[in-house]
């Protein structure tokens, strides 16, 4: 039985592999297990480990009435929970408003969308002007302040305005740090845009407003 | 992200404020016997928005027999932000609520005579002069 038939071009292949895995294991192995395999952008790396336990992505028992799937989002603890079958739910951290941007409420995910454009609202580029010269939209990519998805929030069949989106400032999350948007991992967000088709439910809670 | 606008019903509440400020104060009734008494004036149902705190006291852990147009049911509001009805004639279903300042929102789950669910609906929540509630089109009577 012939054996493996190894030529100077595997050789050279093996060992050049041998270098860059190393290479690529140096950054998160998270960020890169969460990459879909036909995302546009390489997800800039981050180590979750860097935030409080209670912000990273878990399974943890969840008693409640809500049915599986239902988005839920304890505005005072910071975290956001998918509810899943058997009293358990899939929590992740986030970031929530500012003192004066928060707000409860129920609403639905009306579109979602992968590497959003961002166009700063008037108030906002009157708050910040350097912000002016994306007044027209910033293209998605990997320095766009939405990052990866944005989950776009409706109600009564409208735009709330309101976004679970991702971001290019992961040590924000687990604080008050949005203008009134859910701030998510750019990880964590790309799991929840595959577990939360348009029509989910979402709700704020009002605790901690 | 920035995407807040100050919301309307802030807008409402700060202009009902603002009214209030002008208006308040007891009315004075001069029936002539007795001038210069005050008479408290009678019962009114509470001017403008109420505050999420004050719907989730009215709705919370509470049930409600309720008109939908011409649907109607009972309805037990969970203070967990779920809700149960029984609706006459079709049977029982489960939702999620949720107060916010001056409305209420609500979302129905899948049943079988409402197999999709419907999206979540915030109505203006008031308390009407006959002592009832109404969001949208419902009415709700407490039990």
């Amino acid at each position: 039985m012939p054996g493996p038939d190894l030529t100077r071009r595997h050789f050279i292949g093996g060992a050049l592999a041998s270098c860059v895995l190393p290479a690529t294991s140096l950054m998160s192995t998270e960020a890169w297990a969460d990459q879909d395999p036909d995302d546009p952008f390489q997800l800039p790396p981050f180590d979750e480990k860097k935030l409080p336990k209670d912000f990273r992505r878990a399974v943890v028992p969840y008693p409640t009435r809500h049915w599986p799937g239902t988005v839920i989002i304890n505005t005072g603890a910071r975290q956001l929970f998918v509810v899943l079958e058997g009293q358990q739910a899939m929590r992740f951290g986030c970031a929530v408003g500012r003192d004066g941007f928060r707000w409860a409420g129920l609403a639905d995910v009306g579109r979602k969308v992968m590497w959003p454009r961002w166009t700063p609202p008037k108030d906002m580029i009157e708050r910040s002007p350097e912000k002016a010269k994306w007044k027209n939209g910033m293209p998605g990519g990997p320095d766009n302040p939405l990052g990866a998805r944005a989950l776009y929030l409706f109600q009564n069949g409208n735009d709330t305005l309101y976004r679970i989106h991702g971001t290019t400032e992961p040590m924000s999350i687990g604080k008050n740090a949005s203008s009134g948007c859910i701030r998510m991992l750019n990880q964590d967000v790309i799991e929840l845009y595959r577990r939360a088709p348009v029509g989910t439910r979402v709700v704020v809670m009002a605790e901690g407003i | 992200m920035m995407f807040l606008r100050l919301p309307a019903s802030t807008l409402m509440v700060l202009t009902v404020a603002l009214l209030a400020a002008c208006s308040s104060g007891t009315t004075r009734i001069d029936d002539g016997t007795n001038p210069g008494v005050t008479q408290p004036p009678p019962p009114t149902v509470p001017t403008g928005p109420l505050k999420a705190g004050d719907i989730m006291r009215i709705l919370s852990g509470n049930s409600f027999r309720y008109t939908r147009g011409s649907r109607t049911g009972t309805t037990t509001f969970g203070s967990d932000g779920t809700f149960t009805y029984q609706e006459a004639g079709k049977g029982e279903g489960t939702g999620i609520w949720q107060a916010s300042d001056g409305s209420l929102c609500e979302a129905f789950n899948p049943t079988s005579f409402l197999p999709r669910g419907t999206r979540t609906e915030c109505s203006p929540f008031k308390q009407t002069e006959q002592g009832s509630y109404s969001a949208g089109s419902a009415v709700f009577e407490a039990m």
